[in-house]
């Protein structure tokens, strides 16, 4: 999500983008150290420009980002006036942007690809890697599909791998790319100690999947790539989101997936964005959470008792089943999470996720506080 | 932004219709078919629905359809990759050819100080030079054990009463946990004992080497000791106290029990259950008698036919199923074998359900004097006098000479379900397995003729009991479910 | 004495053995060849009685019949897998993969 802001000064003997770090902050004024895109080393910035005073070259920060802080990265691109944060140091899970292009089309993406020239991301990327704290504890890679960028984008992996080794990889990828064995092989011989990759997988139903991903033939694709990696002892996760079209056959879909995927390190069933397709297709796509609860339990169980690790997403735990709560997880960035008014009467509101930002109103007639003294998640079942 | 498709777009165009991939079928007493192919997906479908399956004629809109596809029984021109999914599931059934000697049992001596008589071997003894095992045999053992291509190996200390050669298990827990530091190869242990000599020294050995117990518990008290005499007609008292013993000192999870079905056993499937529950104890092995030893010498195995075992079973499996309806987690453990392999892709350990059979592969006994056996139902076999399952001696065979021989490998290889008559239509064949010593104690030929063999009548009658349960209770299906969790 | 003829389009030869077989435990069965098909006497072995075997063994050769068709028709998928099955993993590259 870029943001607007105004380029004080000469910016026109730079590249279409710019990347720096901010290094330091006192008060509304922050010094930014630029180390890609331009021969200028450093710039000052403000969220508040003081009327007097100011260098010949600055940034006029929008309210938006106030937040920017000591070991943020951003880009700037000035020929559009814009900016974005590629990194916060605060944050537990910091994801690029590595390319708009896909080739899916998914009724309810939340980035939804454009065909474009993009390849600019990947060197923003590559520059930005070694000036990366060495203990980050994870870095997530998504898209569009990164592995449209093929060669490029595994460079990048590499590099992480000798540049950050302690720091966990998570690649979104709707892993058609890996139905090519020779892709999947390029994949792992990466040996990158602790790289995952999440795919998506909609349905035990090749039309449906292909339906909801809008491509023809592209289950086939993603489950053999899925076999590819997994014959490969690569780690893999399978992501479901929830809505109108998964939840029909979901405990179907879990059976499926413990029959033949059995060999995944992990599978996630995740609440639906409001973002990107899914509003425009919200109608058709939204589910009453409860009207789903009990497949979703159901699901989550099978998948259990066959003895993968499963984890729901997104979903606040008052919507869930109780047999469905201890499989959440409080994965909403902070920023995107969202709790209601009822909630401050919840028993579970400590351990609850809230949900997107995006659902709260979709969501709100379904919020009823638990008032048991509940039993924390029981492992037992 | 492009115009987006809708779902009609994305089924085959113009229908071609279907493809069968193979599979098998078999017809319930309920007039419902069940469907099954060779990695042991299956459906039950309605009658009608299974003819139009199988003229062709089943229509994509039709509920079972998706479902037939989903689980590779058909093939339709949206999707080829049902044939990646057969092959690796396929390869993944076949993994466990691979591995040998995951069970190793020491049997460290044949005295016992119970008299059961449905116990094929033991003898009422002091004479320790004649019926215990020696040091050297059993480090013999332990060499072939670890130079085997054997990587994970479970050895199970068996008697007579092995607590009474408890000196022997220290032995050789100690040794094997040495060679298995020095090799790699990871090793457990379990010792089964009817626990009347359990000594507080026993307990912290086994709690110091981590050592699983497994016991006898064949009902409440009158029926067990019925089944079970000693001096002092005591054994259910001393296996009770033994078991609260070591749940309260090891832990809840540190020892099982079984069951043995006698003639007596047969009407009280419930009170067996709740006796079981009564001890804490929350899976329960309802076992047939096998036909070996004293048993056989005794008639007890001829006081029951399979009809009526099946009626315990049933009876004893409905009665659990309902005990976890009001929220009681009991399981039972034959059952939760098969639902492991009906649902689920991995390949199945239990040595007497194995296709090819397990014998002398998965499974290998070194016996007090040294001859090593191809089963434990091989080793009853020959105290009857028939040591046609024999392998060989620790004295003189190398592990070559034991596996490699004919008796042994014909019995393998022509037990085969896949070329056997009966199992090689049958629907259940996934699921099931030979038993060649079986059948050649009760019909002279390891293949034996499925119409009149024991073992086929119960696997049947157990695996049409789990499909109907599955097919016609959604409750007892998710119960039944729950049960293949590892 | 009971029995029951089928014709060679019902129910071919082996199906009829295999049908045969399965009831061996309930009646013995004298199988044979004639022009108008394969000719079964049934003598009752237990207690159910000729006319429900004679039932039990014409519904069950009609099954294995049908076993009979459904493995022609699946006998090259069958005979794939088992290669696939079988085969070693030239397709792709050594597990550890080399980097």
């Amino acid at each position: 999500m870029s943001s607007v802001c105004t380029l004080i000064g000469d910016w026109s003997a730079t590249d279409s983008s710019i990347v720096g770090e901010v290094v330091s902050r006192e008060a509304d004024k922050l010094t930014i150290d630029l180390f890609f895109g331009c021969a200028r080393k450093s710039i000052i910035a403000y969220f508040q420009p003081p009327a007097a005073h100011l260098a010949a070259q600055a940034i006029a920060l929008p309210a938006n980002i106030s937040h920017l802080s000591v070991g943020d990265f951003i880009a700037i691109y000035p020929k559009i006036g814009k900016l974005r944060i590629l990194f916060r140091k605060a944050s537990r899970s910091n994801n690029f942007l590595v390319t708009e292009v896909c080739d899916n089309y998914c009724l309810m993406c939340s980035q939804p690809p454009r065909n474009v020239s993009d390849e600019r991301l990947l060197d923003e990327i590559i520059a930005i890697l070694p000036r990366l704290p060495k203990d980050l504890h994870e870095i997530g890679f998504t898209g569009g599909e990164p592995m449209l960028r093929g060669e490029k984008f595994l460079r990048i992996l590499r590099l992480l791998r000798d540049e950050l080794p302690a720091t966990a990889v998570h690649v979104l990828s709707n892993g058609r790319a890996f139905s090519r064995p020779d892709v999947a092989q390029s994949w792992a011989n990466i040996r990158h100690p602790d790289l995952m990759v999440g795919i998506p997988i909609y349905s035990d139903q090749s039309d449906i999947h292909d339906y909801i991903v809008q491509a023809d033939g592209a289950f086939d694709e993603t489950v053999r790539g899925v076999l590819n990696l997994k014959a490969l002892k690569q780690a893999v996760e399978l992501r479901i989101v929830l809505h109108r079209h998964t939840i029909g056959r979901l405990e179907k879909f879990a059976y499926f997936v413990a029959r033949n995927l059995a060999a995944v390190d992990h599978v996630a069933l995740m609440g639906l964005e409001l973002m990107g397709f899914a509003i425009a297709h919200q109608d058709d796509l939204w589910i009453d959470p409860r009207e789903h609860a009990e497949a979703l339990a159901q699901a989550a169980q099978t998948l259990h008792w066959a003895g993968l690790r499963v984890s729901i997403y997104n979903l606040p735990l008052c919507v869930l089943s109780p047999d469905a709560r201890l499989f959440a997880v409080r994965s909403i960035s902070d920023w995107k999470r969202e709790y209601w008014p009822a909630c401050s009467e919840c028993s579970l509101r400590n351990q609850c996720g809230g949900a997107f930002f995006s659902s709260r109103q979709r969501m709100e007639p379904y919020i009823t506080p638990i008032r048991e003294h509940a039993a924390s998640p029981n492992p037992g079942n | 932004m492009a115009k987006f498709k809708l779902p009609g777009e994305f089924f085959a165009k113009e229908l071609h219709g279907y493809e069968f991939l193979p599979f098998k079928f078999h017809r319930l007493k309920t007039g419902r078919v069940f469907v099954s192919n060779i990695v042991g997906e299956w459906l039950v479908l309605d009658k009608q629905t299974f003819e139009l399956f199988i003229s062709s004629s089943l229509k994509p809109a039709a509920a079972a359809y998706a479902d037939l596809r989903a689980r590779h029984f058909l093939l339709d021109r949206d999707s080829g990759v049902a044939v990646d999914l057969l092959t690796v599931k396929l390869r993944q059934r076949l993994q466990h050819l691979r591995s040998v000697f995951g069970l190793a049992i020491f049997v460290v001596t044949l005295r016992c100080e119970h008299s059961c008589p449905y116990c094929q071997v033991s003898r009422q003894s002091d004479d320790r030079a004649s019926f215990d095992m020696s040091t050297i045999h059993a480090d013999a053992a332990l060499k072939l054990l670890f130079d085997s291509p054997a990587q994970d190996i479970k050895i199970e200390f068996q008697g007579g009463e092995p607590l009474l050669n408890f000196e022997l298990i220290q032995h050789i827990v100690l040794k094997a946990k040495r060679l298995s530091e020095v090799n790699g190869k990871a090793v457990s242990f379990v010792i089964t004992s009817n626990l009347a000599t359990l000594t507080d020294d026993v307990i912290a050995f086994c709690a110091a080497n981590n050592i699983l117990l497994s016991t006898s518990l064949d009902g409440p008290p009158e029926l067990h000791n019925k089944n079970r005499p000693r001096r002092g007609g005591n054994s259910h008292q001393l296996a009770a106290d033994g078991i609260a013993r070591i749940q309260s000192l090891l832990g809840p999870d540190r020892v099982a029990a079984l069951m043995t079905t006698t003639k007596a056993s047969l009407s009280r499937a419930v009170d067996i259950i709740d006796e079981y529950r009564r001890r804490n104890l929350h899976e329960i092995f309802l076992r047939p008698l096998s036909p070996y030893g004293f048993a056989v010498k005794t008639n007890w195995f001829k006081a029951y036919d399979q009809m009526e075992w099946l009626q315990f079973y049933r009876e004893g499996l409905r009665y659990i199923i309902d005990l976890n309806k009001c929220g009681e987690r009991v399981i039972e453990v034959y059952a939760s074998t098969i639902l492991g392999k009906m649902l689920t892709s991995r390949p199945g350990g239990y040595v007497d359900m194995m296709n090819p059979a397990g014998i002398g592969s998965r499974v290998i006994v070194f016996n007090y004097d040294g001859y090593i056996y191809a089963s434990d139902e091989a080793r009853m076999l020959s105290e009857m006098g028939d040591k046609t399952f024999r392998l060989g001696n620790l004295s003189a065979d190398s592990l070559a000479d034991l596996v490699l021989t004919d008796p042994l490998l014909d019995a393998i290889e022509e037990t085969v379900l896949e070329s056997v008559p009966m199992c090689s239509d049958c629907a259940f064949q996934p699921y099931c397995g030979a038993d060649p010593v079986y059948h050649h104690a009760t019909q002279g030929d390891a293949v034996g003729h499925k119409a009149f063999s024991g073992f086929c009548n119960r696997q049947m009658g157990i695996f049409e009991e789990l499909v109907e349960l599955m097919d016609t209770d959604p409750e007892a299906a998710r119960i039944l479910s729950s049960w293949v969790r590892q | 004495m009971f029995e029951i003829t089928f014709a060679q389009e019902v129910a071919r030869l082996s199906a009829v053995k295999k049908a045969a077989y399965r009831l061996a435990a309930l009646c013995d069965i004298d199988i044979q060849a004639t022009p108008s098909g394969t000719r079964c006497e049934l003598r009752p072995t237990t207690d159910t009685s000729g006319a429900e075997l004679v039932a039990l063994l014409r519904a069950t050769a009609l099954d294995y019949e049908l076993r009979e068709e459904i493995a022609e028709k699946t006998s090259a998928f069958r005979d794939g897998l088992l290669a696939l099955a079988f085969a070693p993993l030239t397709r792709r590259a050594s597990e550890d993969g080399e980097v």
